[in-house]
């Protein structure tokens, strides 16, 4: 009891010895500095048949139906020109996920959108004649982005995995020891709905498993079933977050919601708004 | 009186048909204009992308398209940073009016001495009326762009003398074009200013700040100020799929936010030019005439009225209308050559009918 008193007395007496000093201040917050590196990113798409499946109502110029693939390539676009508008010192290299391996689109990281856009026009899906049947395997891309992530460590800068996942009932396969966290892992899955024939959520599971054991910061995962451009474009934008400077993911809360209207607001129609998955 | 004099002498008269004969052998539509209007000796644009020729290029923000397919149809494919697979309006009326070809921006790096006598744009894309759009795009404000025309004219100075600078800026057609980012961008998307103004209180908001900036201009010199109003931009292929329902209709609330505000600013705007000595202050409708073609496209012989020309036509806009999409083989059928901006040839229509209509106010 005397203990827990005096210790209170002391930071009252601390608090008002700073108020003596500061005059109108009576509250003071202040942000340690810190420094945030500079970004490796690498990612990973898999390019199996269902990144083929038609995004819903859109269709290109030459009325060829979009792709899953087409948006994704779109939205990669789209990050990178947000991130080094952001800090044109981060970099980006590219890769695909096949049944049987992890290969390079592009193997060296380069702050050059034109080498972005150079990767998303050789991207293209696998074909089902040269997969096997059986479950995506992460280790080999796990391995490959822990080999580049000590390259970056090196540099001062830290390593990076966003996955762009496309299959509805695969289940991807991961063995990954425990205490080695050398990068951080995004996930954007893209998927069908759920229905009798697959099972998304069994496979959102799994991936939010791979993701908490392997990252060093949090990582964010983010789903849609929806089958929409612009939700997908939506997700990425929140990727855009610096690992070093997140929440955990179920504080994220964007789009805000407007918590009151004015009355005199006329009401809104719902505009089309993506709910945020949680972990 | 030296202008009547030179008008009632016979040399005078010689003289003024001579330059008027030049002016129209160089530009045919010149014909169509009064006399006052054929000796402008500059522009002077201002606002966001639908006159931005490329001032955004060099800053940091995802708003710049200074890439294919951006300018097809700009000197033989030249992406300079026009929001347009060709010219767009300040670019149109400096031809028109016999001035130049292109309207350049002014932080082109290859800017010439000869190119600021003659007139440059300050607009930035995405900008608007309200300080806050600007900010959520990185964007140049409109008074970042009144700093740009305070040291334009500084330098014109240097490079004409003062006695000139005077007579360009007060004898110069000054362009304001706004409203459409803050409507779309910061009203309805962003959810910016929602909780604090309704859309009568918010579009007060705008015409204040227009208003503000048509007399700022007034102080620097300016004398002929064009202040075009918002086009219907509930019908740009974006705000369609953002919010024009499962059929992507023209958003009706938008419209009715960009009605309300250009009679707003219509009123402010003659208020203005009645209070305002030796000046010409003119409201420019395009809503009416925009709003025309797009809901009679295939009169005006378009055959897409609801997508852009650019990739799928829904959405695509600025970074997202990059060389990885298609476009459509023949821009010339489009209303629109992105999700958000027209073509080149629906611009040359709304700029020949506004030269027809306003020009007479203007000079």
């Amino acid at each position: 009891m005397r203990l827990v008193l005096r210790r209170n007395q002391q930071s009252a007496i601390r608090s008002e010895r700073d108020m003596e000093g500061i005059e109108g201040n009576s509250s003071r917050y202040s942000l340690k500095p810190s420094r945030i590196c500079n970004e490796d990113v690498l990612i990973c798409v898999d390019v199996d048949p269902q990144c083929l499946v038609e995004m819903k109502g859109a269709t290109g110029p030459n009325g060829r139906p979009l792709t899953r693939l087409d948006s994704i390539k779109q939205a990669i676009v789209l990050f990178v020109n947000a991130k080094l508008t952001i800090n044109p010192e981060h970099r980006f290299a590219f890769a695909t996920l096949s049944n049987t391996l992890v290969s390079w689109v592009r193997k060296e990281f380069s702050s050059e959108i034109e080498s972005t856009l150079a990767a998303m026009r050789v991207l293209s899906a696998s074909s089902s004649s040269s997969t096997t049947a059986g479950q995506p395997d992460l280790t080999h891309l796990f391995r490959l982005a822990a080999h580049e992530a000590k390259k970056s460590r090196l540099q001062g800068r830290i390593l990076r995995v966003i996955l762009f996942y496309c299959r509805s009932s695969e289940r991807p396969k991961h063995q990954w020891p425990v205490n080695q966290k050398l990068f951080t892992l995004d996930v954007m899955y893209l998927h069908d709905k759920p229905g009798p024939d697959n099972c998304p959520q069994e496979v959102y599971d799994t991936l939010v498993e791979a993701l908490e054991h392997v990252s060093e910061y949090e990582g964010y995962i983010l789903e849609s079933g929806q089958g929409l451009a612009r939700v997908l474009f939506r997700h990425v934008l929140i990727l855009l977050s610096h690992p070093q400077q997140r929440c955990i993911q179920e504080y994220v809360d964007i789009p805000k919601s407007i918590a009151k209207k004015p009355p005199q607001v006329e009401p809104m129609a719902t505009e089309d708004s993506a709910p945020i998955s949680s972990q | 009186m030296s202008l009547m004099q030179l008008t009632s002498s016979p040399v005078g008269s010689l003289v003024r048909f001579i330059v008027i004969f030049a002016l129209w052998y160089r530009t045919m539509a010149l014909a169509k204009l009064p006399p006052n209007a054929s000796s402008v000796p500059a522009v002077l644009a201002f606002g966001d992308s639908i006159v931005d020729p490329g001032n955004n290029n060099n800053i940091k923000t995802l708003i710049k398209c200074n890439f294919p397919p951006y300018g097809k149809d700009f000197q033989g494919g030249n992406p300079t940073g026009r929001f347009c697979n060709g010219k767009i309006p300040s670019d149109l009326i400096a031809e028109q009016l016999g001035i130049k070809e292109y309207l350049p921006a002014y932080l082109d790096p290859n800017l010439k001495s000869s190119d600021l006598v003659t007139g440059v744009c300050f607009a930035s894309g995405a900008s608007g009326y309200d300080p806050l759009t600007p900010k959520i795009t990185s964007v140049l404000s409109l008074s970042t762009q009144l700093d740009m025309f305070r040291e334009y004219i500084g330098k014109l100075k240097g490079i004409v003398g003062e006695s000139r600078t005077n007579y360009i800026l007060s004898n110069s057609l000054y362009l304001v074009v706004a409203g459409s980012d803050d409507i779309a961008n910061t009203y309805f998307v962003a959810h910016a200013r929602i909780l604090q103004y309704d859309i009568p209180s918010y579009t007060d908001l705008m015409v204040n700040s227009a208003s503000n900036f048509v007399k700022e201009l007034y102080n620097l010199g300016a004398r002929r100020v064009a202040v075009l109003g918002a086009p219907p931009i509930g019908c740009v292929p974006s705000q369609r799929t953002l919010a024009g329902g499962l059929t992507r209709k023209c958003s009706e609330k938008y419209n009715y936010a960009a009605r309300l505000f250009n009679s707003k600013l219509s009123k402010e705007l003659d208020s203005l030019g009645h209070n305002l000595s030796d000046t010409r202050i003119v409201y420019i409708d395009v809503y009416t005439p925009l709003l025309d073609i797009i809901e009679n496209y295939q009169k005006y012989g378009y055959k897409v009225m609801d997508r852009g020309c650019c990739g799928t036509g829904k959405l695509e806009v600025a970074v997202l209308c990059n060389p990885l999409d298609a476009t459509c083989s023949n821009a010339s059928e489009y209303v629109f050559w992105d999700s958000y901006h027209p073509t080149e040839g629906v611009y040359r229509k709304l700029v020949n009918y506004v030269l027809e209509k306003y020009i007479d106010r203007l000079f």
